[in-house]
């Protein structure tokens, strides 16, 4: 059964208006003074709550396949397990050493860093100048 | 601010130092640093002795890290060894290395002058004015390399000297900070397995100051008035230190400056060739840009864990984690780009 919403708006709606909020009624009161670090600080936490919750969801989806992929196994759609296992396998060095598996690995590892980078600082790729583009 | 006994007791200890009839101190300001280390600008007015007159002076206390960090005793050590080499950094005068004083080891410095702030020497400095800047960085990194292994001085007898495994050390040392953080960071396991089978090898090692950035140093304008923050310092390849400035994480939001976000890599190398007399390996600081981006992104990520249950510190330490994510991007593009120049 779907929740009814507590306020009127859609989650993303209503970050939108604190955000705006705090921008405009709380943000240049805060200048020059030590609250303003924090102020920056909530608005750009709210920021990325909001690129969160506007994220295609299939990316995780799509993330843990690869993952299961590289790993040969399974982890039932938990994506911090198997985080953790990639983590492990590459500490151990137990992924083949071949240069196709090696490839996926460091592909895998460059989609799964910009896909989070998109949300928590979007500018920093377009900076650089470069896109998580596959070589496979 | 210090509290008015701990005031007396530093008082005391600076008349005693001085070799001083009487020594009176006013605390200016604090300094910028960590969180939980006393770092204060005093004003001393000594009466009598070699030392007497106004003077600035700077408290610095020891740092409450000390798994990563050098005591304050071995800090000092350092600072004499480099400023006895002609490194510009402020004179070390007097350590106190018990906490008798202050309830924690410090030492005292002459006050440098010039600001450190980062904004500041970004926003002032022209392009120009940069690259002198950062050439004479580089004339200073070269004078801190002069002091070889092989020749250590017998001050600084404590520093591990380098074994044959040394890069598989610090690989440890990474892995073992990366199972101090929850989530788990297969990029960086990737770039640290990366790291220690290209590890270049090293004919000389030197003394390295191993975090020359912005905000460790001090400028009025394009003039440098001191490099500080020698805790981290030690036995290494002195193309660390050039790689650790050059990293991307170190430009701030001047990332074409590519020496530090100060001037241009060519200043840097052009300042350091004129002192060492040695070509720089544009290769060697290459791969140890890569090494800065895992401990930048490593030190983010501890960061943001420390502070896990501070309700407001913890908000914007969690935000610097993410830094950790630019410190991933980088570090991939690095080496494959790496990778691309040695095929």
């Amino acid at each position: 059964m779907a929740r009814s919403p507590l306020l009127p708006g859609s989650p993303e709606e209503l970050l939108q208006r604190a955000i705006e909020t705090l921008r405009a009624r709380v943000l240049s009161h805060t200048a020059d003074t030590p609250d303003h670090d924090a102020a920056l600080a909530a608005l750009r936490a709210l920021a990325i709550a909001q690129a969160e919750l506007a994220s295609d969801p299939a990316i995780a989806g799509r993330e843990l396949a690869e993952i299961e992929g590289l790993l040969g196994r399974t982890f039932d759609g938990d994506a911090l397990s198997a985080r953790r296992a990639l983590a492990a396998a590459i500490r151990a060095r137990s992924l083949p050493d071949d240069g196709p598996t090696q490839v996926r690995l460091r592909d895998h590892l460059l989609k799964a860093t910009a896909n989070r980078l998109r949300l928590t600082n979007p500018k920093y790729m377009t900076r650089r100048k470069r896109r998580a583009e596959s070589s496979y | 601010m210090l509290p008015r006994e701990s005031v007396k007791a530093l008082s005391g200890f600076v008349r005693a130092a001085a070799q001083a009839d009487r020594a009176d101190i006013a605390v200016e300001r604090a300094l910028p640093g960590d969180t939980g280390r006393a770092h204060y600008l005093i004003a001393a007015d000594i009466v009598g002795g070699p030392m007497a007159g106004r003077r600035s002076l700077v408290v610095r206390g020891q740092s409450d890290d000390r798994e990563t960090t050098l005591a304050s005793a071995e800090e000092f050590a350092i600072r004499q060894v480099a400023f006895g080499a002609g490194l510009t950094t402020p004179e070390p005068l007097w350590l106190e290395p018990n906490g008798d004083v202050l309830g924690r080891p410090f030492m005292i410095l002459r006050y440098a002058g010039g600001t450190s702030d980062a904004a500041v020497l970004q926003e002032e400095l022209s392009v120009e004015e940069g690259d002198r800047l950062a050439y004479r960085l580089g004339q200073e990194l070269a004078r801190l390399h002069a002091i070889r292994v092989e020749q250590a001085p017998s001050g600084i007898a404590f520093l591990p000297r380098p074994g044959a495994d040394w890069m598989q050390q610090r690989a440890a040392t990474w892995r073992a900070a990366l199972d101090g953080i929850l989530a788990p960071q297969p990029c960086f396991e990737w770039a640290i397995n990366w790291i220690a089978d290209h590890a270049p090898k090293i004919e000389r090692f030197a003394l390295c100051h191993r975090d020359l950035r912005l905000g460790n140093f001090a400028a009025e304008g394009e003039q440098l008035t001191g490099i500080f923050d020698l805790e981290l310092a030690g036995w290494s390849d002195p193309m660390e230190d050039l790689g650790w400035l050059t990293a991307r994480g170190a430009r701030r939001g001047l990332p074409d400056r590519e020496a530090g976000g100060i001037g241009s890599r060519e200043a840097l190398y052009d300042g350091y060739r004129e002192i060492a007399g040695d070509e720089v390996d544009d290769r060697r600081v290459r791969f140890w840009e890569i090494a800065a981006a895992v401990r930048q992104g490593i030190a983010s990520l501890q960061r943001a864990a420390s502070t896990a249950g501070d309700a407001e510190l913890g908000l914007a330490a969690t935000l610097d984690g993410l830094q950790s994510l630019e410190a991933e991007y980088d570090l991939l593009l690095e080496i494959e780009q790496f990778t691309a120049e040695a095929a």
